[in-house]
């Protein structure tokens, strides 16, 4: 009975249950919601809506980062993890169904998101936005991973000290492709103009890398003292 | 057998020890009380041992193997009711219980709902609006319903009310009277576990003080009381002392090797010593001295 009990398809499961019993039954509701609201959420009337594209991608990205804090990163939080760390599971394969969940999830908002595009919502256009930023279709994939690497490895301090690249490196993005992309034309769907000055941009980018180093700084005593922590 | 056995293990918060040089050791079947002040490591200490943390020097083991190294058919054996404890707020009793109960194949669910009805659980209530006490009488339920073969208890009874309490320590009689439970149970109300422990670890300021059998002990640990000065003198000749007081002209001497033959020639009374007295005859001056809390 204990061999089958902890046979790797019965592990696999209750990590699965654990995973499906541990989140509000609200939140995919609600990231659905959201992920078909945000085609609108930058919605300029008479201009093109590749921008638009991009954002549903993003905030499938934070909610995602958020579900996994939420879900993954109370193992490592002291009361919670008095409960959830001296349940009788296998490291490697809690992490096999987490990813299993959470990319799960994501290949569910990005088919979310490429229906909405071709209906259109926002005025939705999928063939520039594609183009433009491929690099939003893995946006998603990318979260999930980084999230759950930096939880199984150093706690929430990691989590916020990846942030931050991942932060520049957005914004970098977003800047670049208001201030380097090519004239809005016809070539380009009439990309929208420049709409955000540098001057507006810029202390909006250095505040939140700034807020996210002080998130980093006050957790790092925190993962210090974190569950199974050999440091 | 030792299920737990732990040799010299330190561990640092910040460059400040939390335990420094603790040894424990739990044979098979004992009830152990891990008794100390606030703040005295006893935390720490069961933290290290079920690899919830990792000791900066020494060794710990359970059943012989490194608790970071346990598969999850030997860790389903331990249950462990922390000081404090939570689940998600929205979660439901029943949700949690059914969550905690798919972890462990020996999970018992007819004592399950006997532990509902003692502890008065309203299974259909959110986590996050009980009190204290209600989130204790629950994880005290899982953690017995789970069938363990050692079961770590930290605090157990704060938070319960007297009631409550009488009937957590009924049930922890039970568990070591029929079903053979290895039990650590760290405590600093020594009246509580008293009653349940046969073995007893003094812990101050992260050191094991004092190791051994509760009767043993309490054979050895004595208040004698004297008058006479002559009497005084053959005290401190033949006995370990570990503290004296002089009260209204009687000397009171708590010593740590009492034996009925020493006795011969001292005009004395001996007196008994309850687990609180005795702990306070090995720790409390250094306590009072550190400004702890007992």
């Amino acid at each position: 009975m204990s061999e089958e009990f902890y046979s790797t398809s019965k592990e696999l499961e209750r990590e699965l249950k654990y995973l499906w019993r541990t989140m509000h039954w609200s939140n995919l509701p609600v990231g659905t919601v959201l992920t078909l609201f945000s085609f609108y959420a930058l919605h300029w009337p008479g201009y093109s809506q590749v921008f638009d594209v991009i954002l549903p991608f993003v905030y499938v990205s934070i909610h995602l980062v958020i579900l996994i804090e939420n879900q993954c990163n109370p193992e490592r939080k002291r009361p919670t993890a008095a409960f959830y760390i001296n349940l009788p599971r296998r490291p490697a394969r809690s992490l096999g169904a987490a990813l299993v969940f959470y990319l799960g999830q994501v290949f569910y908002y990005e088919i979310l998101i490429g229906i909405g595009v071709w209906l259109k919502l926002g005025g939705a256009d999928i063939t520039p936005a594609y183009r433009l930023h491929p690099d939003m279709i893995v946006l998603p994939i990318v979260a999930v991973l980084t999230t759950l690497w930096s939880i199984r490895h150093r706690g929430a301090w990691a989590t916020r000290l990846l942030s931050l690249p991942f932060t520049l490196l957005l914004f970098v993005s977003l800047v670049s492709f208001h201030y380097l992309g090519p004239a809005s034309s016809e070539a380009n769907n009439f990309f929208p103009p420049r709409a955000l000055p540098l001057l507006f941009t810029a202390p909006l980018a250095i505040g939140m890398v700034a807020g996210l180093g002080i998130l980093c700084w006050r957790a790092r005593n925190v993962s210090l003292s974190s569950v199974g922590d050999r440091s | 057998m030792n299920i737990i056995e732990a040799q010299k293990l330190v561990r640092y918060y910040s460059g400040v020890r939390g335990v420094s040089k603790l040894d424990l050791t739990v044979p098979q079947g004992s009830v152990m009380g891990l008794l100390g002040t606030n703040g005295s490591g006893k935390t720490t200490a069961i933290k290290l041992i079920l690899g919830q943390l990792v000791p900066n020097e020494g060794a710990v083991t359970l059943w012989g193997e490194d608790p970071l190294d346990l598969k999850p058919e030997r860790r389903s054996r331990i249950a462990y009711v922390a000081d404090e404890v939570e689940l998600p707020g929205w979660m439901k009793l029943q949700e949690g219980m059914t969550l905690y109960a798919s972890y462990y194949p020996q999970w018992d669910a007819a004592e399950a709902d006997a532990l509902i009805k003692r502890f008065d659980l309203r299974m259909d209530r959110p986590f996050g609006t009980l009190s204290k006490g209600q989130k204790r009488r629950f994880f005290l339920m899982l953690a017995v319903a789970q069938q363990p073969e050692l079961l770590i208890l930290d605090e157990p009874a704060g938070g319960l009310d007297a009631v409550v309490r009488r009937s957590f320590l009924d049930l922890l009689m039970e568990l070591r009277n029929k079903r053979e439970v290895t039990m650590l149970i760290s405590s600093h109300i020594l009246s509580d576990v008293e009653r349940v422990i046969d073995r007893v670890a003094f812990v101050n300021e992260g050191r094991t003080t004092l190791e051994d059998d509760l009767d043993l002990i309490k054979e050895r640990v004595k208040r004698i009381c004297v008058s006479k000065d002559k009497d005084a003198s053959l005290m401190l000749e033949r006995f370990s002392i570990e503290s004296q007081h002089d009260i209204a002209g009687v000397t009171q001497f708590n010593v740590t090797d009492f034996s009925p033959d020493k006795m011969d020639g001292i005009d004395g009374t001996v007196e008994h010593l309850n687990l609180e007295e005795i702990f306070l005859a090995y720790n409390g001056d250094e306590a009072l001295e550190a400004g702890q809390q007992l």
